[in-house]
């Protein structure tokens, strides 16, 4: 469990506005080891999303690096980021992202057929990680057919489906009730403990972010430990 | 907006010093030094060196003032160098900042617009000098240098923005391998046969070939478009060539075989344009195998999703009409092309079945004017196999004339006792019989005459000089009254008259057209005069008028034939013609037409060549044929531009697709998917309306065809054909097809490139 799985060094990240460069990250260094849970919270505009989207190589750093397993992963062919994103890594978004035109289990089995998984095994792998999710009776229906905890599990589900090592996940329940909410971090918590798989989650909800054994804090493009402070807060 | 106006202004005025420079430079070294091609070849590597470094260090700024954010795939430099600035590029997250583009744009106007006119504002003095062989020449050097310093400095600036050695080393490469294939096709034809035009176009498909395969390799390698390395080589090969017209030995500009005015379009735009299409179908077919970084010909998921776009139930619908719409349209294109084109090929096969039916396959001739051992040529040629008949004929030109008429024709004897070589001629008659030229007493009305004679309606032909002279003054025609004046002019009996009056006049087939404009029938008396003569009266040679009834009406279908040819017996035809004992030649029709070429070649070795010649009915119909030919080509280049407007209705859906579901675009990458995975949906879902719009097209097509060909009839005497003809050709139609769905594959390039360089991080934003 003490394997570190990535690093981040000195990662920096610049948007250019008409003639403005704004500094989104300003320097960053993080390790993150195998198996942790980590929350990130922060206020708005702060850069988290833009953390997680680097992390998860959907963006590219303007300086430093993003080692997985100590490899650069910038320095691969675009082809070879996107087969790396398609098994190393689940994303799940606020919004769930899933194809409309297509039924849960066709969702969920998009990532194995992206891989050229056959279409028998990827349906089988598919009905078996919504299973696992709970929702083994919506395998037919489409996005618009499910309530908003359903398709945030089948979003998580397409996340899981090629068991990925990281998950990122970037305010999975910021349009959930509580109850809903609270169901999926039990499920998220769940895969942690069954397959040992390392969650980074970002929030805005200091509740959420407590059920996590490492939090961050970002402000302003930087990164704070405050797992100490919260817990003696607490 | 002023600022951008100002770079605008300030590229110009750099790209305008640059061309100055260039020039001048290159145009004093030719000032000083002889005016050998090596000289010329240092002013013109000088003045791109200016160039290149120029446009070099306006990439390098650009590149340092590049930012994320633009839209970097609707600008020019964008689409060239988009893919190249993803991930995994050192110069990775930037692109052009807008300033940039606006100078690089004036810089580039102004740099063409001076390339173009300074030439001849300085005259003598710049590259233009360098035409020395013709009009030409010189217009070939001065679009030298517009297209050079252009060239130049656009690989420049890309090299510039791009300091990656690989990629100008892969594209060199690419040249080397284009370059290579074009020649190795060249020779290859060389070898292969010594026919020009064989030559020409086994050389084009070694172009064509090479230039899929470089596109294609390089796609594979850069596991990208690789546009930078794309437009490198095709700016290359086109200025190679141009290059080597405009500066190298006078005869290469010559073996192009190209009319002056045209060199420029011909020699730079034609290979820069044609290879850089090639080049990007190849290169889009190995970026799509080899993209995802492995051999991947799968396309399933790829498949699913792009049919559940095209649909589109979802959202407002409008994607589903516009595709309806882009289908209907290739649909239409393919339609007319099929149907055009096979009315087309009816007419051709009306032609061919005409021409065939009333001549000869092959001709064997001679040099010369003593063709007098044809009997043996006959016998020799008939024991080849594959032949059907051998017949021996007489030709030459007479006029023909009645009162009511006159006119040109051709006069051909013919033996009619040969029962093969009349077969089509015999089917051909529509009055009196062929037989009747062997047995003019047969012709019906025919009786001795031993006076002349007027016969019912008085236009018949009288034979005493009194009778002609009566009737000058009441000549139907000019060319009666010219006839007639010849005969006058001369006051005395025409010496070649027919002197016996006893025996029965010869007897001629004449066309229906003929039989129109003579106003005669079967029975009736025609004159034919022959300008060769035999004999020299006081007024100098006479011409020769001989008098023949009408044995026979043909129509062959044909009204050039029907209005030209006449038949007379061989022997009349000889004593006529003044060729006594010989003949103009020996007319072969073979078993199966489809073997010509071959009975061709096989006559010439057995008769040794010179003096004989053998020509086929294609050969002697060149004109004919080749004019339809070009007509159909025309029309095939014409039809086809609706199937390119249709095309753009493709695009139209696709850029309408890609904005809609870039949302989706970016969750497929954020699961895995790579470029080439997102670009195989938009492709395939442009494939999927060029092929159902081809395969609707040639199923309506081919309705189309069987009903013009079942219900159409024609006004015959207009059309000289009954029923509109219509040959289906399947290769035509596969060719009509098959050039649907390339035009329809080479429309998805440009969105599925769009939606393959969309960053994920962009769909993701929005909500």
């Amino acid at each position: 469990m003490t394997e570190t799985l990535v690093e981040v060094q000195g990662l920096k990240k610049n948007y250019w506005l008409e003639d403005h460069e704004i500094e989104v990250l300003r320097g960053l260094d993080l390790t993150i080891r195998a198996g942790e849970r980590v929350s990130i919270t922060g206020p708005s505009g702060s850069g988290k999303s833009t953390f997680l989207h680097v992390l998860g190589t959907l963006d590219q750093p303007s300086s430093g690096r993003v080692l997985y397993d100590g490899e650069d992963v910038f320095r691969r062919s675009p082809a070879k980021i996107a087969a790396f994103r398609n098994k190393t890594i689940g994303f799940v978004f606020q919004f769930h992202h899933l194809l409309p035109e297509f039924t849960a289990q066709e969702n969920v089995a998009m990532p194995a057929l992206i891989q050229r998984m056959s279409k028998e095994e990827a349906s089988m792998r598919a009905a078996a990680t919504l299973t696992a999710v709970g929702l083994q009776h919506r395998l037919a229906h489409r996005p618009g057919e499910l309530s908003g905890g359903e398709q945030q599990r089948v979003a998580i589900a397409r996340a899981l489906v090629l068991s990925p090592r990281v998950l990122l996940a970037d305010e999975p329940t910021g349009n959930l009730d509580e109850a809903s909410a609270a169901s999926i971090h039990d499920l998220l918590d769940e895969m942690n403990e069954r397959t040992g798989l390392t969650i980074l989650l970002v929030t805005h909800s200091s509740r959420l972010a407590k059920r996590m054994p490492r939090r961050l804090n970002m402000v302003e493009g930087r990164l704070v430990d405050v797992s100490a402070e919260i817990s003696t807060a607490a | 907006m002023r600022r951008s106006f100002a770079r605008a202004t300030g590229g110009g005025l750099v790209g305008a010093a640059a061309t100055l420079l260039g020039q001048w430079g290159c145009a004093s070294v030719l000032e000083f030094l002889p005016m050998g091609t090596r000289a010329q070849a240092t002013g013109v590597a000088l003045s791109t060196m200016i160039l290149l470094g120029v446009g070099f260090v306006v990439g390098l700024r650009a590149r340092h003032r590049s930012t994320v954010d633009r839209p970097r795939a609707f600008t020019l430099f964008g689409l060239l160098s988009g893919p190249d600035l993803e991930q995994g590029d050192p110069a990775a997250g930037r692109a052009l900042p807008k300033g940039v583009i606006w100078a690089a744009a004036g810089f580039l106007l102004v740099v063409g617009i001076a390339g173009y006119v300074m030439p001849w504002a300085l005259g003598g003095l710049s590259l233009a000098s360098l035409g020395q062989g013709g009009m030409g020449r010189a217009m070939l050097a001065t679009d030298a240098t517009l297209f050079g310093p252009l060239l130049f400095l656009t690989v420049g600036a890309m090299l510039g923005l791009h300091t990656r050695a690989f990629t100008v080393l892969t594209s060199m490469g690419g040249l080397a391998m284009l370059v290579a294939g074009s020649f190795v096709g060249g020779y290859l034809a060389r070898y292969a046969s010594y026919d020009a035009n064989t030559i020409a176009g086994l050389t084009v498909l070694g172009v064509v070939i090479s230039s899929l395969s470089t596109g294609f390799v390089l796609a594979w390698i850069r596991q990208r478009l690789a546009f930078v390395e794309l437009s490198l080589v095709a700016l290359y090969a086109g200025y190679l060539v141009f290059l080597a017209a405009s500066i190298g030995p006078a005869s290469l500009l010559k073996s192009f075989n190209l009319p002056e005015e045209q060199v420029f379009l011909a020699l730079a735009a034609i290979p820069l344009i044609g290879v850089f299409a090639l080049l990007t179908v190849g290169s889009s077919i190995g970026f799509l195998l080899h993209g995802g970084g492995r051999f991947d010909p799968g396309f399933r998921y790829e498949f699913s999703v792009a049919l559940r776009y095209l649909r589109a139930h979802r959202r407002d619908g409008m994607v589903g009409v516009v595709t309806t719409i882009a289908v209907v349209g290739v649909t239409l294109g393919v339609t007319a092309l099929v149907v055009v084109l096979s009315v087309m090929s009816g007419f051709e096969e009306d032609l061919k079945q005409k021409i065939l039916g009333a001549h000869a396959h092959i001709v064997i001739g001679k040099h010369g004017d003593d063709f007098s051992e044809y009997v043996d040529v006959e016998e020799e040629v008939k024991s080849l196999p594959g032949i059907d008949t051998v017949a021996a004929f007489v030709l030459g030109d007479a006029m023909i004339s009645t009162d009511a008429g006159l006119s040109g024709t051709l006069v051909k004897g013919i033996d009619p006792t040969s029962w093969g070589a009349t077969r089509d001629l015999r089917k051909a008659m529509i009055q009196g019989r062929l037989e009747y030229l062997g047995e003019p007493s047969e012709i019906p009305g025919a009786r001795s005459i031993s006076a002349p004679g007027l016969e019912a309606y008085g236009a018949s032909a009288t034979s005493s000089p009194s009778a002609v002279e009566a009737r000058g003054g009441k000549a139907s025609t000019d060319g009666q009254r010219a006839a007639d004046g010849l005969a006058l002019g001369l006051g005395v009996p025409l010496p070649h008259e027919d002197k016996i009056a006893s025996r029965p006049l010869p007897g001629i087939l004449i066309g229906r057209e003929l039989k129109k404009t003579l106003r005669v029938n079967v029975g009736d008396t025609v004159k034919l005069v022959s300008p060769i003569s035999e004999e020299i009266g006081p007024m100098g040679p006479t011409p020769k008028l001989r008098r023949f009834r009408v044995a026979g009406i043909f129509y062959s279908g044909m009204y050039e034939y029907d209005a030209k040819f006449t038949y007379i017996e061989m022997g009349q035809a000889q004593r006529f013609l003044g060729s006594r004992g010989r003949v103009t030649g020996i007319e072969l029709k073979i078993l199966d037409i489809d073997d010509t070429a071959e009975m061709v070649e096989a006559l010439k070795r057995r008769l040794g060549g010179h003096p004989y010649t053998v020509r086929d009915w294609r050969e002697m119909n060149k004109e004919l044929f080749s004019a339809l030919l070009l007509e159909k080509l025309a029309m095939f280049i014409g039809l086809t531009m609706i199937i390119m407007v249709a095309s753009f209705l493709i695009v139209a859906t696709l850029v309408m697709i890609v904005l809609q579901r870039g949302k989706e675009i970016a969750i497929l990458k954020s699961i895995g998917a790579s470029d080439a995975s997102v670009m195989k949906i938009f492709v395939v879902q442009g494939v999927i309306v060029g092929v159902g719009g081809a395969l609707l097209g040639v199923a309506f097509g081919l309705v189309l065809c069987l009903i013009l060909g079942r219900f159409v009839s024609l006004d015959e005497n207009m059309f000289y054909i009954a029923q509109l003809p219509v040959v289906v050709d399947s290769i035509e139609v596969a060719a009509i097809g098959l050039s649907a769905v390339v035009i329809s594959y080479l429309a998805t390039i440009y969105p599925a490139m769009t939606a393959a360089q969309l960053r994920p991080v962009e769909g993701l934003r929005d909500d």
